[in-house]
């Protein structure tokens, strides 16, 4: 018998639930305060590397690569050395910036990009999370994109009155720079998000009965065999192997 | 979150809309300013610029659990991008109290408002919290991966006392904040039609 698919579920690869992408940021954002040597920071970060680069999103992949090889060796050389004080306050907090917080943002480029907003919502049910959670975070989800587009317009519009950052303009007026931009960014922000409630009311969002989804999600063999991996090298890395 | 089961659809879609606007400047703002020298300065310059969106955010809550969602969410990040458990209960608590002061002044003059957002503000003291909190095993991990001359200038800008003195310069801020949100609203908002 012929189905008919309203969701394209022929993924290609290695594709996880959103439920175990959500438990490994957990387990990178953790990992995070537990750093004491280098060979179990390599291998937090190869868990948002390996996985960038399975969702083929190879440019973020490279450049955060690129970045964490530079933050370790800096890192070897940097007592060694003794720099002026306030450019090592800022190679310092480059480099803690890298090494500490880069996996976290990794993983949350990878989970966005990775992850569409309905098999969100879904996995969040599953997970018996209320919709008082669940609306405002893909809300918030769908928004930050939109933010970053609407930003990048109302400064190109604002370069014309050279209101950006380190022009004579700005140093006679710092405060302008904050009213000229956010201020358009906030109308047209809350704009769009009042078109979206229009539309999302329309499509029923206040019935109170319960919520279906066609989106498929599951557990599958790729989970279990990524999960396993991830925590035999977190357990070698942070046990036995300590260098 | 038994309180909040009157809040509608379009509510909590607002909720969204603002935690991301919010979240998204109090980002901007911290990376802007991140050398541990303006660390004391961020107090001041994180409640009065998040008091823009905000301001225009209290102007559409009309009931109790909008602030409190606002707290949990920005707590997830906040935890996601390692600030640990402490800034997760900070910014969590800080919702919840803002809901309930705005609940005891029922959501009408602008004093109940800007008092609100400052203890809203309060919970932003959950992120640097860590440094006097989290003990001796956090700042260990400062020395060995942010380096020593590091870690013995933000020592020597964050006494103890500095975590009374946050709260209170965050206690301020809030209500520096509100007042310019306000100003921002009367000139800017309101003549676009939106408040």
């Amino acid at each position: 018998m012929e189905q008919l698919q309203a969701v394209a579920s022929t993924k290609k690869g290695l594709y996880l639930d959103p439920r175990t992408k959500l438990l490994l940021m957990a387990v990178v954002a953790t990992a995070e305060f537990l750093y004491n040597h280098t060979a179990f920071m390599i291998a937090v970060a190869l868990i948002p590397f390996v996985l960038l680069l399975t969702n083929r999103q190879y440019k973020t992949a490279i450049t955060f690569f690129v970045l964490f090889t530079t933050g370790l060796v800096v890192q070897a050389v940097q007592n060694n050395i003794q720099f002026p004080m306030v450019i090592n306050m800022i190679i310092v907090l480059l480099v803690g910036l890298v090494l500490r917080l880069f996996p976290a943002f990794m993983m949350g480029a990878y989970f966005i990009k990775s992850t569409t907003a309905s098999e969100c919502v879904a996995s969040l049910g599953r997970m018996h999370i209320g919709r008082q959670i669940t609306i405002p975070l893909s809300v918030l989800f769908r928004f930050i994109p939109t933010m970053q587009e609407e930003s990048a317009a109302i400064k190109d519009a604002m370069r014309m009155r050279e209101v950006q950052f380190g022009t004579q303009k700005f140093w006679n007026n710092p405060t302008a720079l904050i009213e000229y931009r956010f201020i358009p960014l906030m109308i047209s922000v809350v704009k769009i998000g009042e078109d979206l409630s229009a539309a999302a009311l329309t499509r029923g969002l206040d019935n109170p009965v319960k919520r279906t989804n066609i989106t498929k999600i599951g557990f599958t063999l790729w989970d279990v065999l990524t999960l396993l991996m991830v925590a035999v090298m977190l357990f070698l890395t942070f046990f036995v192997i300590k260098w | 979150m038994e309180k909040s089961n009157k809040l509608t659809g379009k509510d909590l879609i607002n909720v969204g809309i603002y935690t991301a606007m919010t979240l998204v400047i109090f980002f901007v703002i911290g990376l802007l300013t991140a050398l541990p020298v303006v660390y004391p300065f961020l107090f001041i310059i994180w409640p009065v610029v998040c008091g823009i969106p905000m301001m225009l955010y209290y102007t559409k809550i009309k009931k109790i659990g909008m602030l409190t969602i606002t707290g949990i969410i920005s707590g997830i990040f906040f935890y996601l991008i390692g600030y640990g458990w402490i800034g997760l209960v900070g910014w969590i608590l800080g919702g919840i109290l803002s809901d309930l002061v705005l609940k005891a002044g029922h959501y009408q003059s602008f004093k109940v408002t800007a008092l609100s957002y400052a203890c809203f503000c309060l919970g932003i003291m959950g992120c640097p919290a860590n440094l006097w909190l989290a003990g001796e095993s956090y700042w260990e991990n400062i020395h060995s991966s942010m380096g020593d001359q590091y870690a013995s200038t933000l020592q020597s800008l964050m006494p103890s006392w500095m975590l009374y003195v946050g709260f209170a310069l965050l206690f301020v801020g809030g209500i520096l904040g509100a007042l310019l949100g306000r100003k921002m609203l009367k000139k800017h908002f309101e003549r676009a039609g939106i408040v």
